[in-house]
């Protein structure tokens, strides 16, 4: 084996690289037309199946798959100079010399007694070509073919996604989509209506995005992929806002540890709307009774015990104007306690506004991911596992659930919607275990058991609040409206449903008991 | 030797034929091509296109022994060969004795080879194969170097015999002498019918024409060219991997190994002729038609057409791509 003269190995190396750039080109090509072609074909199969991804991320995600094994085609070393010999000796018209003067020195052909002349007259030849030596650039076969189907695939991506093929599983979700966007229109006009009562700033600004995204949803031609990629968007911007608002919480009843907010403070009608409602009465017995001595004191210890109880789930600041208070109601200064007091409530009313901010953003998220997820999944209702999981447990079944089923289409010759978590069951055999312990306190009160139907979180949300003990006070959500439709309801779902025949008389007696007390 | 050498007795022995023969210079080199390879040559043409001159001419310039065989229908092997005597010595006893043929020569002139029966034909096969005879069960080695050159009239085919598949194949070249140019044809005359016919010299001898044989088979070949000649020889073929179409269409046998031998030693000599020591594409383009032409055997519907074997040879070097396993 001989040593390939420097002439021909820098020649060689030359053409090796400007093939291997030319056939990482035509890998370029070739890459760009099979992803290309498999967007397209995703396209199409999108107008059958709904899809999650869009086409042009399929053309995307394959092209920069290939990319790497382009670049690493063009950039890594050429080992075997035989293919750039030939085609070197093919372009440049070398007449085989420099392609047999490589066989040779690389022993893939037997040396012969010319075998030095031939490796020197490569050598010359070599040196001659050196200064010109450009190879014609190489235009890949099949680029016709690849710009056809990168047009194909960039038109159908433009024109295809939200197409749907009547009576396919991609027009149900097409439908899915629609139903979800008048649903989340529901939800902006809750939020208008929280924003409106809680005077909640945040719920205002958001009201009109989430607005915005139902009308999107109930455009023509939206596609599964671009619905969820906009409902992902505007979870992701909510979720933004509200960890913003936390941390604002946090910082206000704790600036040391503002990461450790009460659990119970997301209830703004209970501990919150309680310590509000008491230091305004405390304000008014402070204005009314400043000269009855016994009474101060009482009234005393209640700031007191406020201030020290308060800690970790009232606002510092608040805390504070509540100690401020006490001391100078304490002092005599009635009027500058009473000042302090109500400066207090105010720290504690803005503390419930940002909570309202808050639980509103939650509902909504709740909401999107719950639409996310319906729309995901595809056709069809909800399952029992769905409502199992307590996915649709945002708003309480109303007195809009009627309407919006029936706008959901679903009123006339529609099944009657699936059982809510415990609706049918035997009373006392429910499903929670806590339920089966102890009896805690009752109220005494007469209490008026109904059921409702439906699905939790459909329809209008409702918030009553319940002030003070409740001694002796009726229900405020009377069920005697509602049962007869109970009843009417359980006698249809009696008649469809799948009850054991040894059980149908149990069943039938719960749903007489309920009647009766009408 | 040298190359340069080789190149330099090649250029005097044409030109010292050129001398007689008027024009066929790509003939002439063709001719002396073969010679150097090593192997045999068919002249097809007409009568009275001076092939037989050419072969003389050639014999005289390489100071050769040379010896020609006119074919006829009743000429016998023995004819060729030679055959056993009975002789008798000065005492009276009688023995046999070989006496040589005219083929115990450097250069046969085989004249209208087609005459003669097959049989008789058959009779060169082991002499332009092995450069031997064997007579009487005796073995006899030919000179070197030893050159057959055959000549047949394609016009006239009463009372004449096809040479075998297995005769033709033997033949390294099939050369087919035309009808000369105008010009060429004054010339000829000019040349002939004057007082004084021009006079050839013994340029070189057959030692060199040995040197310069072995000097060839020197030459260096690279791997995907030998590839390109198989897949050539393969394309004449009308069935398997690389079938050229008129092949396929026209072709009852195609060319054997010997004619993949015979491109790669004429493309050799070539490759000398161009101041090269290595085999191009170009060269084996050069010599393929000369090399395969009488290697195809046409099928029924080639003959009935009047299929030309060079065209199906220039169609399989047309449908054979030189470089296959680059893509550029």
């Amino acid at each position: 084996m001989t040593a390939v003269p420097v002439e021909v190995r820098r020649l060689l190396r030359r053409v090796a690289r400007t093939l291997a750039w030319g056939q990482a080109w035509a890998w370029a090509v070739r890459g760009v037309t099979i992803a290309a072609a498999a967007s397209l074909a995703w396209a199409l199969l999108g107008t059958v199946i709904p899809l999650s991804l869009p086409p042009l991320l399929v053309l995307a995600a394959g092209l920069a798959a290939a990319l790497p094994l382009v670049l690493a085609r063009g950039v890594l070393p050429v080992r075997d100079l035989a293919p750039a010999a030939r085609v070197a000796d093919a372009e440049l018209r070398l007449r085989e010399r420099v392609s047999t003067a490589l066989d040779l020195a690389t022993g893939r052909i037997p040396a012969t007694a010319l075998a030095d002349q031939v490796l020197r007259d490569a050598a010359a030849t070599a040196r001659d070509a050196l200064p010109g030596a450009r190879l014609r650039p190489a235009w890949p076969g099949g680029t016709r073919r690849a710009l056809l189907v990168v047009s194909l695939a960039a038109l159908a991506s433009v024109l295809v996604p939200g197409f749907s093929l009547p009576a396919t599983p991609a027009r149900e979700t097409a439908v899915r989509i629609k139903r979800e966007g008048r649903r989340l229109e529901q939800v902006a006009k809750q939020l208008e209506q929280l924003a409106r009562t809680e005077r909640a700033p945040q719920a205002r600004r958001t009201a009109p995005e989430v607005r915005s995204l139902a009308r999107e949803l109930q455009r023509e031609r939206m596609d599964r992929s671009a619905a969820l990629a906009r409902i992902a968007a505007l979870e992701r911007q909510l979720e933004a806002a509200r960890r913003q608002l936390s941390q604002r919480i946090g910082e206000a009843l704790n600036p040391q540890a503002p990461a450790q907010i009460p659990e119970s403070l997301f209830r703004p009608t209970t501990t919150l709307g309680q310590n509000i409602r008491q230091l305004r009465e405390l304000a008014a017995r402070l204005s009314q009774e400043q000269n009855v001595e016994g009474q101060r004191d009482d009234l005393l210890a209640q700031l007191a015990q406020l201030s020290q109880s308060g800690e970790g789930q009232l606002p510092i600041e608040a805390r504070r104007k509540l100690e401020e208070a006490r001391r100078k109601t304490e002092a005599g200064d009635t009027a500058g306690g009473r000042e302090a007091l109500t400066e207090a409530i105010q720290e504690l009313e803005g503390l419930r506004a940002v909570l309202a901010d808050e639980n509103a953003l939650r509902m909504t998220e709740r909401e999107l991911e719950r639409s996310s997820m319906r729309i995901a999944r595809g056709a069809g209702p909800e399952s029992a596992e769905e409502v199992e999981r307590g996915e649709t447990r945002t708003a309480p079944p109303g007195p809009g659930t009627k309407r919006l089923q029936e706008q959901e289409g679903e009123a006339v010759g529609a099944p009657p919607p699936q059982p809510g978590p415990n609706e049918g069951s035997t009373p006392g055999q429910g499903k929670i275990a806590e339920k089966l312990g102890p009896q805690s306190p009752r109220l005494d009160a007469e209490a008026q058991r109904s059921r409702v139907r439906g699905q939790e979180g459909q329809g209008q949300l409702q918030t009553t609040e319940l002030l003070g003990p409740g001694r002796k006070q009726p229900a405020r959500a009377p069920a005697v409206n509602v049962s007869p439709l109970v009843v009417r309801r359980a006698d249809e779902h009696m008649a469809r449903a799948r009850v054991p025949a040894d059980l149908r008389a149990v069943v039938r007696r719960y749903f007489l008991a309920l009647a009766q007390r009408r | 030797m040298e190359p340069e050498q080789f190149r330099q007795t090649f250029l005097r022995l044409k030109a010292e034929i050129q001398k007689v023969i008027v024009g066929y210079e790509a003939l002439i080199e063709e001719v002396l091509t073969a010679l150097v390879a090593g192997g045999h040559v068919l002249l097809e043409g007409v009568p009275g296109l001076g092939k037989t001159l050419l072969v003389k001419t050639l014999a005289q310039a390489l100071d050769l022994h040379y010896s020609r065989i006119q074919f006829t229908p009743d000429l016998m092997p023995a004819d060729i060969i030679g055959t056993n005597v009975v002789m008798q010595d000065e005492a009276g006893r009688r023995f046999f004795e070989f006496q040589r043929g005219p083929i115990f020569s450097q250069i046969v002139l085989a004249d209208e080879i087609n005459r003669a029966t097959p049989k008789t034909q058959s009779a060169l096969l082991e002499a332009m194969q092995e450069h031997a005879v064997t007579a009487a069960g005796v073995h006899y080695t030919l000179e070197e170097p030893f050159f057959v050159l055959a000549t047949q009239n394609p016009i006239e085919m009463e009372g004449t015999y096809p040479l075998p598949e297995a005769q033709v194949d033997r033949f390294l070249f099939k050369l087919r002498v035309l009808f000369p140019a105008l010009d060429d044809l004054v010339k000829i005359m000019d040349r002939t019918t004057g007082p004084e016919l021009p006079a050839v010299e013994r340029v070189t001898s057959g030692a060199t024409i040995l040197a310069m044989q072995t000097l060839a088979r020197e030459v260096a070949v690279a791997a995907h060219v030998k590839d390109y000649v198989a897949r050539v020889v393969r394309a004449t073929h009308p069935e398997g991997e690389g079938t050229a179409s008129m092949a396929k269409r026209f072709v009852r046998y195609g060319a054997s190994p010997r004619g993949a031998q015979a491109l790669l030693l004429a493309a050799k000599v070539r490759a000398l002729l161009a101041e090269r020591a290595n085999v191009s594409f170009e060269d084996l383009r050069a010599v393929s038609l000369p090399a395969l032409r009488h290697r195809v055997i046409l099928n029924f519907e080639g003959e009935a057409e009047g299929a030309d074997p060079d065209d199906i040879v220039r169609n399989a070097l047309e449908e054979t791509p030189e470089l296959t396993r680059v893509r550029r």
